[in-house]
């Protein structure tokens, strides 16, 4: 009578054993590192806590080499490494400057984009930003909505009037394996603001890639996020599922996006602003006008190359809805580039191709 | 009659005894062994006497220990109910002995707690605790039958032999 | 009298399956429920479904949702939240010489081979059964007499921009 239960139990047993889902080899591992003013967190997937180390080492030299090159508020340190940095930089106009190789590429890298964009995209403005700045994180004002005085912002107008927008704002030159960045402009400003981060971002993605690491995420201040696979069982495209934040609304969200294999980056006027006459005036200033425009309150850039991506993220914030349209319908597909707006009225317009966005 | 006022004492003091063991950190939650006395009453008397006894020894347990009406008094009250009944419905059915309704009646138990528990919370996290409880009350219902039986065969030879 | 049985063979086949049937649910519960990644935690006083406290494992951050209402007499607004300890401090109901006394639960973020998880670290009750419940990446802590409990929920997001 006994051995009759054996059997249905020993089934059950086994039945239920198999159903643990198979974990992937290797163990995940985190970073946390505080360069380029934001908190960048890394999640990946090691095999041992050696390799773990080893790459936490060499993300942290890169990001770590990117932040110096691109500081525009300080001079290098005395036993830096490296050349110049933006700050020094900027003091040195008109007179060839031999940099380092990663500087050089980036700044190449930025006017490659500037064209890309038809100029949407500059990272000679630095002058005008900076007089922006002065006014809207000026230490009087705290909160966010601080309405700026009429006798502040037409003096403003005025120190922004005398600036022009340079044509050639740089130019880069190479000889025998050096590097040599030139600024032509007393006007000219470089700020590499709104590439560095995700140019950096790119980098380490693609040295992840090469060291076989499939599956991680890279959140770098939340604005640019690469990301590998996710070994997460409970995701089962092996995607990272994105929720997007509702500038208007705190603590709220207004839609939600998957992504494998890709990255983001994100614009947004909810950051630090001011209001004059009802309008938000932020960080992101067009070059084309220098003021900012008032087409969206923030922007989501889907693609596969962080760093083009930061760049576009800040370009396209300064371009009419037509604008993009026209762009999108140049450069789209060629670059494999999707775009979520969040447009001023409150309305959400999207351009994407394959992503999958749940709005909410 | 005084016999089953004896009865009551003893679930009282069993109650107590037990509640001093805390088997989840949802307190009120009892293995059952005042079920002892439930079961026996069952057995020597009537269905209704059992419940009629099970239900003041939980309501007396509730007044001494002063916590009338509040969450452990509803968890045993609510296991109490479910034992009871569950083991007076299947004695009657006749397809048990007393080791498995004994056994029924710890799992009714248990179940009639966690009941219990969810309202009290307010939320379905209590149901947690339902496997650990219904492993822990298969032995107690054990336990518990086996005491019962050998109390009634002992009973019975001395009921048998006073009446005659 | 009659002698009437007591014992039955069916007993043990009854006996039997209960073990196997309470085995497998037993089972079942330890490998399906609360296996899967938390993204946050909910902390829940008295029979509010509002939680008055969520800790919010996507964005590292914790949230006071409400102030406790808490009767004259009684020191500071709880909930406290102490986030260098990663502590969060309420006031229970359970009374010890007519005063309730606090609640400390513990937070952890998710780190290197470490899921998030929750603890409640200090507290009074009845032997103190509640902080014996350990560690928590996703299975609930109820603590019964200081009507607290904490819950975690899943969720779809992984990041937000």
């Amino acid at each position: 009578m006994k051995k009759i239960f054996f059997f249905p139990v020993l089934m059950m047993f086994i039945m239920l054993l198999s159903a643990c889902t198979n974990k992937e080899e290797g163990s995940i591992f985190s970073a946390v590192f505080f360069q380029m003013d934001s908190e960048i967190r890394i999640n990946y997937m090691a095999n041992n806590q050696d390799q773990a180390n080893e790459i936490k080492a060499h993300i942290g030299e890169v990001y770590a080499m990117y932040h110096s090159l691109s500081d525009n508020y300080a001079p290098l340190e005395e036993d830096s490494p490296y050349l110049e940095n933006i700050y020094t930089l900027n003091s040195k106009i008109n007179q060839d400057v031999e940099i380092d190789y990663e500087l050089y590429m980036m700044l190449d890298e930025s006017s490659r984009i500037k064209e890309l964009t038809d100029g949407y995209f500059d990272i000679s403005i630095g002058k005008i930003v900076k007089a922006w700045k002065d006014v809207i994180l000026d230490p009087e004002s705290r909160d966010d909505g601080y309405v700026i005085p009429q006798s502040v912002f037409e003096d403003l107008q005025d120190e922004i009037g005398l600036i022009e927008v340079q044509e050639n704002p740089f130019t880069l030159s190479e000889s025998s394996e050096k590097y040599y960045v030139r600024i032509n402009h007393i006007d000219v400003q470089l700020d590499l603001g709104a590439i560095a981060k995700g140019y950096a971002t790119e980098i380490v993605k693609d040295y992840l890639i090469e060291n076989d690491v499939i599956y991680f995420a890279i959140n770098a201040g939340s604005s640019t996020i690469a990301v590998g696979k996710n070994s997460n069982p409970e995701r089962k495209n092996q995607q990272w599922n994105v929720e997007l934040i509702d500038p208007l609304f705190d603590n709220e969200y207004f839609g939600l996006i998957e992504l494998r294999d890709q990255a983001i980056a994100t614009s947004g006027n909810n950051v630090q602003y001011a209001t004059y006459n009802g309008l938000r005036y932020h960080h992101i200033v067009s070059p084309l006008t220098k003021y900012s425009m008032h087409y969206y309150h923030s922007l989501t850039m889907i693609g596969n190359d962080a760093g083009l991506l930061d760049a576009l993220s800040t370009a396209f914030f300064s371009m009419s809805p037509e604008t993009i349209t026209s762009w999108l319908a140049i450069h789209q597909e060629e670059l494999g580039i999707e775009v979520i707006l969040y447009n001023y009225d409150g309305t959400i317009t999207t351009h994407l191709l394959d992503t999958i966005f749940v709005g909410y | 009659m005084t016999l089953l006022a004896n009865f009551l004492a003893i679930a009282i003091v069993l109650n107590i005894i037990e509640s001093l063991v805390p088997v989840i950190p949802v307190p009120g939650a009892k293995l059952g062994f005042a079920n002892i006395v439930t079961l026996i009453i069952l057995y020597v008397y009537s269905f209704k006497d059992s419940a009629t006894i099970t239900i003041l020894r939980v309501l007396l347990v509730s007044l001494l220990t002063g916590k009338l009406l509040g969450p452990v008094f509803y968890m045993s009250f609510s296991g109490a109910i479910f034992a009871t009944f569950a083991m007076g419905f299947f004695k009657k059915t006749n397809l048990f002995g007393v080791l498995g309704v004994s056994v029924i009646g710890s799992i009714f138990h248990c179940i009639g707690q966690i009941i219990a528990g969810i309202f009290v919370i307010g939320s379905s996290a209590v149901i947690f605790y339902l496997p650990i409880m219904l492993v822990l009350s298969i032995p107690a219902g054990v336990v518990t039958g086996l005491i019962t039986q050998r109390f009634l065969v002992i009973w019975q030879t001395w009921h048998n032999e006073f009446e005659n | 009298m009659e002698t009437k049985r007591f014992k039955n063979k069916r007993d043990f086949i009854l006996i039997t399956i209960l073990v196997i049937l309470v085995g497998a649910i037993y089972i079942s519960f330890k490998l399906f429920m609360f296996t899967e990644d938390a993204a946050q935690a909910q902390v829940y006083y008295g029979t509010s479904t509002e939680p008055i406290v969520t800790i919010d494992f996507v964005n590292y951050r914790v949230i006071k949702n409400y102030i406790q209402n808490v009767p004259d007499g009684y020191d500071q607004n709880y909930p406290i939240i102490d986030e260098e300890a990663q502590t969060i401090t309420l006031l229970g109901d359970y009374e010890l010489n007519g005063i309730r006394q606090i609640v400390v639960i513990k937070y952890e973020f998710g780190t290197a081979n470490s899921k998030p998880s929750v603890e409640i670290i200090q507290e009074q009750s009845p032997n103190n059964i509640c902080s014996r419940e350990g560690v928590s990446t996703g299975k609930p802590l109820i603590c019964l007499p200081n009507r607290i409990r904490v819950e975690f929920d899943s969720s779809e997001v992984d990041f937000t921009v």
